[in-house]
């Protein structure tokens, strides 16, 4: 027995020291720098990065390497899951995006070249980025060959149009952007390049036209890219502190304001910021704890400085503690900060307070500087119809305003109506004769 | 022969092998999880390390101790009280205001806001714009430091009236404007402005005709998304200021705005980069070569492309050597990750122009990452990279000039925090007083 037990015993150490030998040499998860991240995010990556075995672990931690900002990790996290699974398309793919992070371009193509010759699902993707990487190495005529490979897809053509304009063929660079501009009629990146096209050839007429459409077209282009940045958002937000940020957020849509509270003081705890103690004062102000939710918000004016939305809201906190007085001078600090599109609730509640007050002047002030914000607001979302209404009674309340008869007229002229245009524009230069973008505008209009 | 009686040692060591035999996988089971492994090599930037400048700077922290998250967009020595010593002036987009800190005759500082809060100042640039002999300031308000194509800009003018600064909004419901410079440029004796807006989807770059009494009309040069900054010189040699403009988001172009004489100007695009992702973010004009016509100092450092920055290979310094005529030719004078700012000055004392960068967007999770950077120039405007600092990091903005009049160029730089740094390396406004390397 005794014999048999030593034997046993032998081969254990030998087989044991083999298995622990082959684990003293095994690849481990870089860790990253994790001194200046919060200690929610840090905790769960020091985990993560002393578990990876299977190929997936380590595709899913270089994922979230990737989410949160640490490429060299993320690539070489995912540059060992390539290695491990070197069929995986998707692996290929999210390799050469990290790559692509760190400035390693060429090995970024070659990535990509791989995915697509995986069948990866998104293979003109990798065209288009392999495109792109090209211009980032000044590669021209690389990365003319590559878009021309997805001539279809409306990024590779504006790709395609800019490099026409660069080498002088002037003709097919406005044709093609004509056509992606008549395409997508929200897109302002061809109308861009429609300008300097028309800048460069002298023509300022056309110059000015374009430059008027520029601003009504609200988007970009739709291309690969947004694919990327929508995981990527999506991907951050489940990791660590901002993960309870976002859980925070559901719970509290949902009523759960207790649970809410809970994961915001974690992860207030776990690093301060102006955002999370917002949303951390708005849940104790439901709760019903209004001087509380008062002391966070003026912290976080103090800490984080005096931001609009942190006035508006202490402001709040104040006027539900009863303190009026106090309410509109934090009110009125943030108004003197709002402009444009800006606080429209913030003016609605002084309007309020003054209301209260009897303060007839104060009243239509307020009222009429936020009917102006709506009014821009809703002029900048192509809603004329709304925005009319909003700026017809911002310069019924302020008829001395120029820029609330600019922004109506720009509103009567988007929408076709150019004869209440011209008199909404006269307006605006008798009261300010030096209003440029009025006079550029009125131009606009066709006699 | 009698038998021998049983080894009464002999069930217990069995028990003891037993034991052992069990322990051993036991062992070499959890030794995976205990043990250390080798980590993965990972791949460093090229871009952000750098021997030390051999030059002696002496740190300092100007103004107060800085919060979690200090945002200074902007610094500039000036001498706004005009007594003869240099002053900071800086825009704190955390605060929301502008702030003089103005040199006392024992050589420290006192902290003095400027006029009322504006939202994210990111440009102050000290002018009399009315004439009257004092220095007002004319301010970019960007609104946001954050991405926002909003109609939140403005341009603010700080009116100086007897030492009390007054806000007077000389623009706005226009995009986040990133620059304001002054110049004459229609030629009658007052002071016009040159506006950047840059604003994030759309943006425009326009000059302020001074009509007198405080009124300006807006002229529109170029409708655009990127344009950021805005200097001003006779380029061409004319005798007429002229505009150059920056344009990021993509683009990456330089256009030149040719003044043409009362009020008319004409664009020529006089750089462009096809590498959208090249991430300029600083235009500053500066003679390098010395040779009476005024070159512009390109740098490139910004990389948000995503929600995470990191230093990219082509960061770094382009000068835009300016040949005469408005011809303009690039040349790279360093690669260094993240920069976000330049200023020019004699560091050494030889009687050329060295630069110094500051870097935003560099390799902060690997020490040592230079956060200020020293090109030191040869003579021949071949330069040299060293770090001068490496903390505190997130340097937005820096200024040179003689703060402390002993004839050696000093360094002031503040910087914009996105994200939270250790507290060791986390600054608001930073002096670097130069204590070698100056000849009086």
């Amino acid at each position: 027995m005794t014999r048999a037990l030593l034997l046993l015993i032998g081969v254990e150490c030998l087989v044991g020291g083999w298995w622990i030998q082959r684990h003293r040499h095994a690849v481990r998860p870089p860790l990253p720098n994790l001194t200046e991240v919060d200690r929610v995010t840090a905790a769960e990556f020091r985990e993560r990065s002393g578990g990876a075995r299977s190929t997936d672990d380590w595709f899913k931690l270089g994922e979230d390497y990737l989410a949160t900002g640490f490429f060299p990790e993320a690539e070489a996290c995912l540059r060992h899951a390539a290695g491990l699974d070197p069929t995986a398309a998707d692996i290929a793919y999210k390799h050469g995006f990290a790559l692509e992070r760190i400035g390693r371009i060429s090995e970024a193509n070659a990535a990509y070249h791989l995915a697509a010759d995986r069948k990866h699902p998104r293979a003109k993707d990798c065209l288009y980025a392999i495109g792109r990487n090209h211009l980032r190495l000044e590669d021209l005529p690389a990365a003319e060959a590559a878009f021309a490979r997805i001539e279809a897809m409306p990024g590779a053509r504006l790709e395609r149009a800019i490099l026409d304009a660069r080498a002088g063929r002037t003709a097919e660079a406005e044709a093609a952007a004509k056509l992606l501009a008549a395409e997508f009629p929200t897109a302002y990146p061809p109308v861009a390049l429609r300008i300097r096209l028309a800048v460069a050839r002298g023509d300022g007429a056309a110059a000015a036209t374009l430059s008027d459409a520029f601003v009504r077209r609200a988007r970009p282009l739709p291309t690969p890219f947004d694919t990327d940045v929508d995981w990527i958002l999506r991907r951050a937000s489940a990791v660590g502190r901002d993960r309870l940020f976002r859980d925070a957020g559901r719970d509290a849509q949902a009523g759960r304001t207790a649970e809410a509270e809970a994961k915001l003081r974690e992860a207030l705890e776990a690093r301060w910021s102006s955002e999370i103690a917002d949303r951390l004062a708005e849940v104790a102000f439901v709760r019903g704890r209004r001087d509380e939710s008062r002391r966070i918000l003026a912290e976080a004016v103090e800490r984080g400085g005096p931001s609009v939305a942190a006035l508006w809201r202490l402001g709040q906190a104040e006027d539900a503690s009863r303190d009026p007085t106090e309410a509109i001078r934090t009110w009125e600090r943030a108004a003197a900060l709002v402009s444009g599109p800006e606080g429209q609730e913030l003016l609605l509640d002084l309007a309020q307070a003054y209301q209260v007050r009897g303060d007839q002047s104060q009243i239509n002030h307020y009222r009429a500087r936020a009917t102006l914000a709506a009014g821009i607001e809703n002029l900048d979302r192509g809603a004329y119809d709304v925005a009319r209404q909003s700026l017809e009674e911002s310069t019924r309340l302020d008829p001395r305003s120029p820029n609330a008869w600019f922004e109506l007229a720009e509103c009567h002229r988007l929408a076709g109506r150019a004869a209440d245009a011209r008199a909404a524009y006269a307006r605006c230069l008798e009261l300010d004769a030096n209003h440029g973008r009025a006079i550029r505008a009125r131009a606009l209009l066709s006699d | 022969m009698a038998e021998l009686p049983p080894n009464p040692r002999q069930p217990r060591r069995v028990q003891a092998l037993f034991v052992v035999a069990l322990l051993i996988p036991v062992l070499a089971g959890i030794a995976p999880y205990v043990l250390p492994g080798t980590p993965l090599p990972v791949l460093i930037s090229p871009v952000s390390h750098f021997p030390p400048t051999s030059l002696a700077f002496a740190a300092q922290t100007l103004g107060p101790a800085p919060g979690p998250r200090p945002r200074i967009a902007n610094v500039r020595i000036v001498d706004l009280d005009r007594d003869g010593r240099p002053d900071v002036l800086a825009c704190d987009a955390e605060r929301n205001r502008v702030i003089w800190y103005r040199t006392l005759p024992s050589g420290s500082f006192e902290e003095i806001p400027l006029g009322d809060e504006v939202s994210a100042p990111v440009a102050a640039v000290p002018v009399d714009l009315d004439g009257d002999g004092d220095l007002d300031i004319v301010a970019a308000v960007l609104g946001n430091v954050l991405p926002t194509d909003a109609r939140i800009g403005r341009v603010v003018w700080l009116e100086n009236r007897n030492g009390r600064y007054i806000n007077r909004v000389l623009l706005d419901n226009v995009r986040r404007v990133s620059d304001v410079q002054p110049g004459d440029f229609d030629g009658d004796g007052d002071i016009d402005l040159a506006v950047a807006v840059f604003g994030y989807n759309h943006g425009e770059i326009l000059w302020l005709e001074n009509k007198g009494g405080g009124q300006f009309r807006d002229h529109l040069l170029l409708a655009t998304d990127g344009p950021s900054h805005v200097p001003v010189a006779d380029f061409n040699g004319d005798g007429k200021p002229d505009i150059a403009a920056l344009v990021s988001q993509e683009h990456e172009e330089v256009w030149l705005f040719e003044n043409a004489g009362k009020g008319a100007f004409t664009p020529r695009r006089i750089f462009e980069s096809a590498n959208f992702d090249l991430g300029s973010v600083g235009l500053v004009v500066a003679d390098l070569d010395h040779d009476a016509k005024p070159d512009l100092l390109l740098v490139a450092g910004d990389n948000l492309e995503v929600n995470h920055h990191y230093p990219q290979p082509w960061h770094g310094c382009l000068w835009l050597r300016n040949g005469g005529a408005g011809a303009f030719d690039a040349r790279r004078l360093a690669s260094v990750g993240g920069v976000y700012a330049a200023a020019v000055a004699d560091f050494d004392g030889d009687g050329d122009d060295d630069i110094v960068l500051a870097c935003m967007f560099n390799d902060w999770s690997r020490p040592g990452a230079a956060s200020l950077v020293l090109l030191e120039n040869d003579g021949r405007q071949n330069f040299t990279v060293t770090t001068l600092a490496d903390r505190p990091i997130h340097l937005a903005t820096v200024a040179a000039g003689d703060l402390n009049d002993d004839g050696k160029p000093d360094i002031v730089a503040g910087a914009l925090n996105l994200y939270s740094a250790a507290a060791e390396r986390t600054g608001r406004l930073t002096l670097w007083l130069q204590t070698t390397g100056g000849r009086p």
